[in-house]
This record gives C-alpha cells, structure tokens and sequence, in this order.
C-alpha cells in the first residue's frame, strides 16, 4: 500500500512471522516505521481516507485517535516479532557499546559538533565503542573519517529502502544480531535504536549533545517534551529493569499479535 | 507568565476550541456554576477545562488551574499574565504533586477530562484520592460527577466518536460512584462532610439549573421546579427525544436526582468554616429554605402546578371547560406573552410568572406545538391550532409558522402526522376525481338529448329564432361603432 510500510524491511519481518517466505503481500495500510511523538506516521504522510493505520503500542494508538485518526489499531513493532523469531543465543560474548549518534533522514542535514560529541563518548563508555551511522553520514567520508579516527569501529546497518526501490528484507536482522554482539546501546537521542537495543538485551544510554537538523521543527512538544516525557530514559547509566518496561511498552512487545490475527487485519490471504 | 507543564500533557490537544467542526468540545461553563465557584476561598485548585469566566469569579487572590491541553493552558496564562496569584499547570492529573497545598480544590467539570494520551487511564477513586492529597485540612473540595446513565446521555442521539474517546468510557470504570448516595458515601469514607449536593440539569458541562436532593423531593416545590427543570434548556447534540415534559414525571417519581445528567457536591475537610449554600441556584436565582417556607431570590416560592403541565393534563383528560378556563386566565392577564412553563398556577387558580421567564410574542404558538408534540395531536384539528386556541381564549390571533421539532422522536410523530395526511389528502383527490367524473357522464348525458332535441322540428325553429336574435344583435352594434 504505502512504499514506507517496506522501509528497514519491516513488511518482510512481517510476512515471514505471517508465514510467507517470499515477497510480503500488500499491506492493506500504513505501517508505523519508526518510533515517534505523534501520531504513529511521519509528519508529512499523506492519508487516504478509509485506510487503516498499523501503529506499535497503545500510547501511541491513543494520541492518534486524539488527532482525529480512526481505524488505528495496535500490532507492535516489527522489531518486536524478530527478537522472538530470532531469540538470542546465551552463550553468545557480548562486549562494548554501540553508539548511534543522531542522523538525519533523506534530504535533511545534522547541525552539531561531532567533534564534541566523540569526546563525550570517550569519556563516558567503559569498552570499544561501534559508531552505528545512518548510510548518509556513512557515506561522508568526513563525518566517517571522524569517528574512524577517534579508534571507533564505525559500520553502517544498510539503506532503509525507498519507493519499492532497493529494500533490504534483511535491515533489522542485521541490526539485531550486531546490537547483540554490545553490552550497550547509546544514542544523542531517544530513538527507536535505543528501544530495539533495550529489547536485544542491551543496557541503555542516551546522552551527550542531541545535534539537530537543519530548519527542525518540533513537533507535539519535541526535544524538550521528549526529555521530559521520558526523563527514566535519559542519562549515561539507567536502571534497565525500568527501560525494558518503557520498551516493551513504547514498541508495543507486549502487544504482538498472532500470526493469523495479523494475516487478517493486513487482509493477508494465507499463502 | 508562562504555563508550568507537569508532564502528560497534550502539545495538540484543546478542551476549549470546537475541533473540526465539532461543537461538543467546550470547558465547563454556566451561571450557576460560577456562583458555585464564587465560594471558594484561600488558595484555590481548578482541576480540569473551566470557562475563564467561571474561574475569574472565583474571589481567591491566589488560584492554580490544571488543563491537559498545551494550547489551552498558553492561551490561560496569556489571559492572566497580569495576575500574579494566578498560575497555569498543564499535564495529567496524576502528575500533580500530592502536597496539601489548597484550601478550595474545584473540579467543576468533573475528573473526566483530567487524564491525557500519554498517561494511562487513571480510575475515578484514584484521581479523588489525587484531590484530597492536595486539599488541606479544613478544605472545600467542589467536585461534579457525569452521570453515564442520565437523562442526557439516555435520551443522546448516535454522534460519531469525539477525539476523546482514545480511552474506555466514563460508565465502564468500577471504582466510579452509581448515583449520588453513592458519591456522598464515597466522599464520607475518604474523610470528607458533604456539605450540599446538587442535581445538574441539561448537561454536565453546562448546567443552568442545580437542585438539591432535599429541594428536588419536596413536593410543595413540584410547580416551581417543574417550570425550572422545563426551562433549564436542552443537551447539546442530537436527541432523540425532548427531555423537557418529563420534568413533572421525574419530580413526581422521584428519579430527578438518579437521573440527573451530573451531580454536584460541596464537601468539606473536618475543621472548615462553613459558609452558606442556597438549596439551588436557578434562573430565578437563588433557592432557600427558611423557617417559612422556600424563597427564590427572596420571593416566596408559589405552590401549584407549572401552567404549561396543567394545560397538557386538561387536555389530555378531555375536560374542555378546565382547558379553556385556564387557557382564559392565561390569556386574558397580565401574564399572556409569558410561555405556560415560565408560570404557576396556584390551587386557587391564580397565576404566578416566574420574573426570569423572558416573555415570547409566540406564547400561545409555543403551546399549540407543545400540543402537537408532547402527544395530543390526535385531539386538535391539525390546522391552525393557534387560531383555535386564541378562539377559545375570546383573542385574535394571527397563524404563526410551526417550528420543526428537531428531536428525533417529535420528528418522527411529526412525519407520521404528515404523512397520514398526505394519504388522507390523496384519498380525497381521489374521491373527488370519481366525482368529477360522474358529473362529467351527466354533462355528456345531456349534450346529447340537447342535440338530439335540436334536430326535431321545434328544436330547428327555436334555434333559426335564437340565430336570427344574435345576428341583429351583431348588426345594432355595428351600427352603434359607425355613428359613434
């Protein structure tokens, strides 16, 4: 339906928890791809009348009702389904941190000191720090030279996908098994990495100057809300029984539908 | 100033603006509820969407006020940026700081509207027990319950879900009280002394009239209160039926109180000091009883029945001579552009006009409808009921345009009228288009004996005569045009 619904090959995450082991079908709406403060969609999704919404976690559910959207209903997030299709393995040696500095997305640009902010990751991670960048950023060769330079690995999860061109069914199955190889997960910003490194079994770590894009506009409350609201979340040390709660909840694990129930709301015929 | 946000706010959300077209979303607002609000004291709370005017009749130099809307408690503290008692909190109720910090906690317009998006659903006896953490001892606690199953909600018509519905429904929460015992009790146990207690009519979120359990059930009040609750104005929102004419039945059954659309209640910390509370605050303002019976406003409260009611009951008994008599008093006094349910009558017969009663030019119309739509159409000739009326009262009375009802059962009885009268006037063409054709056999009938009698011998003469006639009446008037 929506070329997002593809974005980080969320739809194949689906489509295989559904049962599907080749191209997932046609989602009969939108799916939420990232985590945010609104209503579920990236600001500048345009609506169909009559068209569901797959959003992840009943919070969210709620304030998009408040914003006028019906036919919203909870799934959880992809993410959600692929830790339990893929569980972790015990004996699997976890060690450092893998740190996602803010990025930007297509066509924005990240404002903010980078040199800054490689001190502040140097002074406050205990192990070998992973620099994690968006494929922008990673394609910079002097944002990337930067990190490189500071003794980080830096690697990079891969293109999100666009316009049914280019999708990687294998984006967060990669992500998911490089977050479980570090004992922590970081960011400048309270993000969906952060949560996903949460629900992989990492500490979490949300710190050091938040950057900010060029022209950003903040919605629904924005940084300052996002401080706030999930103030248990910020700092360099957080209590992680707490931040699997905020977790499970914000990406709705505890909300994960069965396949079958799935397979109906996306009007998803059995293959 | 600036608003203090506490968390769980709502950066896009307004309880004060009506959201994409819809009217429905207002703060708590009305006169008698401001009255209310005028009572409290010391440093006060308002907890939830209040009309600014309502919270600026509150006389307390120091007054906090909770919205869960960004945009609303900007727009609050930008209205008062000149008042330095008033400070505006915004986010969730259960985000507040459970510090006896208030002498007057006013929640108005009840706990519904005090949860967001962002916060789960706190239950009803949770978010008092959040009131009473921040009242100090000796406190007034002024707190109004909806009620899911009063008249309001009973007579609602089907209205697509509000954007505020994200969570379950009011009535589905256990720990909310079932009626006023209940809430008085509830209040009881949590320490507090319900000092008085109103029933909210039409609406919770804007009453215009608040009576007492005690008012409510007196029955020497059932004229007075009838023609108040009649008056007290219709919900919002489509209904299906007209609540008003079941203003006399509630107060005779005694389910004023149980179905009330919201209940009120003043309670107080041990150790207040008590400050008086009228019995009810109406249009005709303030309601009190004293040691010689119930005064409105100061005024004796007339005994009887509401004029409108007793009109109804004379008609629907079938006792014409009642109705008119009454009808001629009405009409012929000094009372007759004061609608009937603005009046008492009094057992003696003599009519009491309540001072608030605006006076209508269309009195007289506004009953012939009441006539139609309260269920006696089938006794009054369908045309013209206002002309009748007026007859029957010795007046003329020019025919006013029925307004239509625009209660879904009213209507319904109005269509069903009309539409009974469209069949009744389609069997009438029809009868007299069989009419109409056995007088046009008859004419045929005798064009034929006409031509069959100007063929005989007599006929010929007469009609040569006849021709002859308008042929010299032909010529004298042509000569007449020449010599002219």
């Amino acid at each position: 339906m929506h070329h997002a619904n593809h974005y980080y090959g969320h739809s194949y995450v689906l489509a295989r928890y559904c049962g599907f082991d080749a191209d997932p079908p046609r989602i009969q709406g939108y799916l939420q791809h990232g985590w945010n403060i609104g209503d579920g969609l990236a600001p500048d999704h345009e609506f169909v009348p009559g068209v569901p919404t797959f959003v992840w976690s009943e919070r969210t559910r709620r304030r998009a009702f408040s914003m006028g959207r019906r036919d919203v209903h909870v799934v959880g997030a992809p993410w959600a389904y692929l830790t339990r299709m893929e569980p972790d393995t015990p004996q699997q040696q976890r060690e450092g941190t893998i740190w996602y500095p803010f990025h930007g997305w297509e066509g924005q640009h990240v404002e903010g000191d980078h040199d800054r902010l490689i001190a502040e990751i140097r002074d406050t991670e205990p192990g070998p720090v992973t620099v994690c960048l968006y494929w922008q950023e990673y394609r910079t060769v002097r944002v990337r030279r930067r990190y490189e330079q500071a003794g980080f690995r830096v690697i990079c999860h891969g293109y999100r996908g666009g316009w049914w061109k280019d999708l990687d069914p294998d984006f967060l199955s990669r992500q998911l098994a490089e977050q479980r190889r570090h004992v922590r997960v970081a960011s400048n910003r309270l993000c969906s990495a952060i949560f996903y490194g949460v629900l992989a079994g990492c500490e979490p770590a949300v710190y050091g100057d938040p950057m900010q894009l060029r022209g950003e506009q903040d919605l629904f409350g924005g940084r300052s809300r996002i401080r706030r609201q999930w103030a248990d979340l910020h700092g360099p040390t957080i209590d992680v029984a707490t931040a699997r709660d905020i977790a499970a909840d914000e990406l709705g694990a505890d909300r994960t539908l069965s396949a079958a129930e799935l397979r109906h709301l996306f009007h998803w015929t059995t293959a | 100033m600036t608003a203090l946000l506490l968390g769980g706010e709502m950066p896009h959300w307004s309880d004060y603006s009506p959201a994409r077209g819809v009217p429905l979303r207002s703060p708590v607002r009305g006169v008698p509820l401001r009255e209310l609000a005028a009572s409290a004291h010391g440093h006060v709370l308002v907890v939830g969407p209040h009309d600014a005017e309502l919270i600026e009749a509150i006389p307390a130099r120091q007054v906090t006020v909770l919205v869960r809307g960004v945009p609303d408690a900007e727009e609050l503290a930008a209205r008062w940026a000149d008042r330095p008692g008033v400070q505006v909190c915004c986010g969730s109720l259960e985000k507040l700081a459970a510090v006896p910090a208030y002498d007057t906690v006013v929640a108005l317009d009840g706990l519904d509207r005090t949860g967001s998006t962002e916060t789960g659903d706190l239950p009803w006896s949770a978010g008092l027990a959040q009131l009473l953490a921040v009242l100090r001892p000796g406190g007034r606690l002024l707190l109004s319950v909806a009620n899911p199953v009063g008249l309001h909600a009973l007579y609602a018509g089907a209205t697509p879900p509000e954007d505020s519905a994200w969570g379950p429904p009011a009535g589905d929460d256990p720990t909310r009280p079932a009626g006023l015992d209940a809430l008085r009790e509830q209040l009881r146990s949590a320490g507090l002394e319900p000092l008085r207690d109103y029933a909210a009519y039409p609406s919770p979120q804007s009453p215009s009239v608040l009576l007492s359990e005690e008012a409510l059930t007196d029955s020497r009040l059932h004229g007075f209160l009838t023609s108040a609750l009649r008056r007290a104005g219709l919900p919002a929102g489509p209904l299906l039926a007209d609540p008003r004419p079941l203003a006399g039945g509630l107060l005779r059954h005694g389910l004023a109180v149980p179905l009330a659309p919201a209940w009120i209640v003043v309670a107080a910390r041990p150790g207040h000091h008590p400050s008086p509370l009228p019995d009810g605050l109406v249009a005709d303002g303030r309601l009190l009883r004293t040691s010689g019976g119930w005064l409105a406003d100061g005024v004796a409260v007339a005994a009887g029945d509401c004029l409108h009611d007793a009109l109804l009951a004379a008609a629907r008994s079938g006792d014409r001579p009642s109705f008119r008599a009454l009808l001629t008093t009405w009409q012929s006094g000094a009372h007759a552009a004061v609608p009937a349910e603005g009046i008492v009558v009094s057992p003696g017969g003599a009519l009491h006009a309540s001072p608030a009663a605006p006076t209508d030019p269309a009195a007289l119309s506004l009953l012939a409808s009441a006539l139609h739509d309260e269920g006696l159409s089938h006794l009054w000739p369908a045309d013209d009921t206002e002309r009748l009326l007026a007859a029957m009262a010795g007046r003329e009375e020019a025919p006013a345009h029925r307004a239509t009802p625009q209660t879904l059962r009213e209507l319904t009885a109005a269509h069903d009228r009309l539409a009974q009268r469209l069949e009744e006037a389609r069997i009438q063409l029809i009868w007299y288009e069989q009419r109409t054709a056995t007088l046009q056999a008859g004419l045929n009938r005798a064009h034929r004996i006409i031509t069959v009698l100007k063929a005989t011998p007599g006929g010929r003469a007469a009609t040569a005569v006849l021709a002859g006639a308008r042929r010299g009446k032909r010529l004298a008037s042509a000569a007449l045009r020449r010599l002219r």
